[in-house]
């Protein structure tokens, strides 16, 4: 099949190349990858409904029974991080979807055409960005009302900002590079330019945000969950259960540790990976890094 | 919820609360032997001197003691004032300014004041100050204080150490009334405030601390045995355990329920409490129920029987008491022939479910956040319920908000809230279900022999003719399901071993004229 050349770089294929070479992006990879996995086999993997309250059985330390122990209604510990997992990947599937969709769409358009309109779509950015983000998102879940959907609706507009003006700047250059000027002497519509030549050329730093803003969303509902606005009860969530295991730390330390546990893994895991990508798929950090290679053996 | 019913209190509740408040004769207060706090073997000769500094949850919002709202306004006002009688009843009246009194009928009731009644500026205490704070009461004072003096139709000083009330309307509890009645000196001023308790004013440093010193002109010879009483503000419940186990407080006003046993058994703190099945402290779910599907008694009945009452008292790690009326079991008032939801019936539930008509239904449950074991005890209503096909949608609530929606705005389904009426039967059950009150006209229940029965209870002296009716109004209350009471809501202090004489009462007020410092 044909492909015009300002498609090329389409950075997909690249992604197992990194993880070759990157150790750390191979292990974040890996990390996250886990926690995709016991979150979408959460019922297979214990046999505990997350829900089922057990008095008699509260506030137990991990044991053959229950790995990570009960809690406080002598729910399953282990079964509850599994299916909270579930929750604060949706939130993150939802919420960065939101801002890399509507993010995406807004810096390329008020790069592209600049002028008032790109003046008006990245002020409105700006005006997102001079909130604080989970002042913002508290804000937004606090007047929508608590619920898992809202949680990731707000996570996904304070987020936005951050797409927004990634993909304006990557617009900027792209636009007056020869492939976009070839694309349009050849009667390319303004549409195909945006949708054809700056977005494919702006996917690798959007796979960058993308996982990055991701392990935010996650740290986000995190939050919101554990101030009560996020999640709600009886469903199972990690900043929920952050926030509850800290009142029994006498009983079980291991309610609080699962849950800030589960956090980190997933959050590190996507840090990891999204760093990996970046110095693979950054260009002037690519450059940086041979440079100080460079350095660091020519002595 | 009424006169002192407080916890989870606010001014609009007194109001209704206190109105209410209208029962017993001139009750023997049988209470069964078991109310007496068990502190140990009777302690050696109460040693004077030395400071107690005590936890409050939360700072006072006033030292004025006619205007006091929340359950800190009332443990500090207890230690600077003193009323007619002592407010805990449990033992029966008993006498504090007013040395005797009598009641030739249930409109008119006399005291006669101790000789020599001094105020801690050292002006004497008469008949005329107890008119005084009566009528300031009325004109300056605000909820629970001003609604127990609104049942008073005149003041009349005989001498200056006789007082008469007449009352609007026959009240045989007006004994219970007249010891809420705090006396303050006609000069009151509530930046100084000016009292006859045990322990006089020396400071409020907002946020710090309230600052007591004894009043050596306590009418009680000896008392107070403390030198000095220091309110300490402290809104965190594990905070004050800390402090009170590093020693920087001698006493703390709760302790954090997970850690009860745990401090019992490290044994460096004693965990003083009102002996279970006494207090008539309790969890209480209210229900709409004059809105669908509330007012179908089924679902209200099915709702009391799916809730599984023992894994409740396990989220109060077992402090407490069982139970589902809120009549206490070791109250002279307690009906057993009444129905009772205290073992969860969920078969039953599930029929009651199903013959009500009511199908699937989602409600909203809006609980309080004062308290640490709300959201656990919602948290099972909410799973018990889901196994009758009632999905239950948690709403977490501070108190003024609650309040507001949930008792002024009846905006809810479900309400989770802590009451603590006063002892008498009257008060139990009609500030938690007469529609003449603020929990029952939140809930919407119109029971016309109810409200009969608790009318008959204020009329009627002797105990014996009292508890036919209550046992009455009881079989009623409990078919029916109005209000839902979940087990007792356990009240418990923490102490230093030296701390003694220290004795606990029903309506959780804290007392230190009797306390003293073993060295």
């Amino acid at each position: 099949m044909h492909t015009p050349p300002w498609t090329r770089a389409f950075a997909i294929p690249r992604l197992l190349g990194v993880l070759r070479r990157d150790r750390g992006a191979l292990v974040g990879a890996l990390l996250f990858a886990a926690v995709v996995l016991a979150a979408l086999f959460a019922g297979a993997l214990t046999p505990y409904d997350p829900l089922a309250v057990r008095m008699q059985e509260r506030l137990q330390l991990p044991s053959a029974r229950h790995l990570l122990g009960t809690d406080e209604l002598g729910r399953d510990l282990f079964s509850r991080i599994l299916h909270g997992g579930r929750a604060s990947l949706s939130v993150g599937v939802v919420a960065v979807g939101i801002a890399a969709t509507a993010g995406t769409a807004m810096g390329l358009v008020a790069g592209y055409y600049g002028g008032p309109l790109g003046a008006v779509l990245m002020r409105t950015v700006d005006g997102l960005l001079a909130f604080p983000a989970l002042i913002l998102a508290m804000a937004l879940t606090a007047t929508l009302g608590p619920s898992l959907t809202n949680a990731a609706i707000a996570i996904g507009i304070v987020t936005i900002p951050a797409f927004a003006r990634l993909a304006q700047a990557s617009a900027l250059a792209i636009k007056e590079r020869e492939f976009t000027d070839a694309a349009r002497a050849c009667g390319a519509s303004d549409l195909y330019v945006l949708v054809r030549v700056l977005l494919p050329n702006h996917l690798s730093p959007l796979m960058v945000q993308t996982s990055v803003s991701f392990a935010n969303a996650i740290l986000t509902e995190a939050a919101l969950s554990f101030l009560g606005l996020g999640i709600q009860p009886p469903t199972p969530s990690w900043g929920a259960m952050l926030d509850t295991g800290r009142r029994y730390l006498d009983q079980t330390a291991w309610y609080s540790m699962a849950a800030g546990g589960a956090i980190l893994v997933a959050v590190l895991g996507l840090n990891l990976l999204g760093d990996g990508l970046r110095d693979a798929l950054d260009p002037r950090l690519r450059g940086a890094r041979t440079a100080r290679l460079a350095e660091e053996h020519s002595g | 919820m009424g006169r002192r019913s407080r916890t989870m209190l606010t001014r609009r509740q007194f109001v209704t609360g206190a109105a209410a408040l209208a029962a017993g004769g001139a009750l023997r207060w049988a209470v069964p032997a078991t109310a007496a706090p068990a502190t140990g073997p009777p302690p050696a000769r109460p040693t004077p001197g030395g400071v107690l500094r005590v936890t409050l949850g939360a700072e006072p919002t006033t030292l004025d003691p006619h205007r006091s709202s929340t359950l800190f306004d009332f443990h500090v006002k207890d230690a600077i004032f003193d009323g007619l009688l002592e407010d805990d009843f449990t033992q029966g009246p008993k006498g504090q300014l007013a040395e005797s009194w009598e009641s030739p009928d249930a409109s008119t009731y006399v005291f006669r004041l101790r000789p020599g009644l001094r105020f801690h500026d050292g002006q004497p205490l008469t008949a005329e100050a107890i008119k005084f704070s009566v009528e300031r009461s009325l004109t300056q004072g605000t909820g629970q204080p001003r609604v127990l003096v609104e049942q008073i139709a005149a003041t009349e000083v005989l001498d200056p150490r006789t007082v008469r009330f007449r009352l609007k309307a026959p009240n045989a509890a007006f004994l219970l009334d007249a010891a809420d009645i705090k006396v303050v000196p006609p000069n009151f001023d509530e930046r100084n405030p000016v009292g006859s308790g045990p322990f006089q004013f020396v400071e409020w440093v907002r946020l710090r601390h309230v600052r007591l010193r004894k009043f050596s002109g306590y009418y009680q010879n000896g008392r107070p045995y403390l030198d000095e009483l220091v309110f300490l503000p402290t809104p965190d419940e594990n905070q004050k355990l800390v402090l009170l186990e590093s020693g920087q407080v001698e006493f703390t006003d709760t302790v954090p329920l997970p850690r009860v046993q745990a401090v019992r058994q490290a044994g460096r703190v004693r965990v003083h409490g009102i002996p279970p099945g006494v207090s008539p402290s309790s969890y209480y779910l209210l229900t709409r129920a004059d809105r669908p599907p509330l007012d179908n008694l089924k679902v209200r009945q099915a709702i009391s029987f799916a809730i599984d009452r023992k894994a409740l008292l396990e989220v109060t790690f077992g402090e407490g008491t069982l139970k589902s009326n809120a009549i206490p079991p070791k109250h002279w008032a307690f009906n057993p022939q009444s129905v009772s939801f205290d073992e969860r019936d969920l078969p039953r539930a599930r029929r009651l479910m199903s013959e009500s008509g009511v199908g699937a239904v989602t409600l909203q449950l809006k609980h309080l956040t004062s308290r640490a074991e709300f959201f656990p005890i919602a948290q099972v209503i909410q799973a018990n319920l889901a196994e009758i096909g009632i999905r239950v949608e948690l709403v977490p609530q501070q108190i003024g908000i609650w309040i507001n929606q949930v008792l002024v705005q009846r905006d809810f389904q479900l309400g989770l809230t802590g009451v603590i009426p006063p002892y008498d039967p009257d008060s139990i059950l009609g500030n938690l279900f007469s529609i003449r009150r603020v929990n029952g006209r939140a809930i919407g229940w119109r029971h016309e022999l109810f409200e009969k029965q608790l009318d008959q209870g204020r009329s009627v002296v002797r105990q014996a003719d009292r508890k036919r009716v209550y046992d009455h109004a009881q079989l009623i209350v409990q078919y029916d399901a109005p209000g839902i009471i979940l087990n007792e809501r356990p009240i418990l202090y923490g102490a230093l071993p030296s701390v003694q004489g220290f004795a606990p009462d029903v309506r959780q007020h804290m007392h230190f004229h009797g306390v003293w410092l073993a060295r």
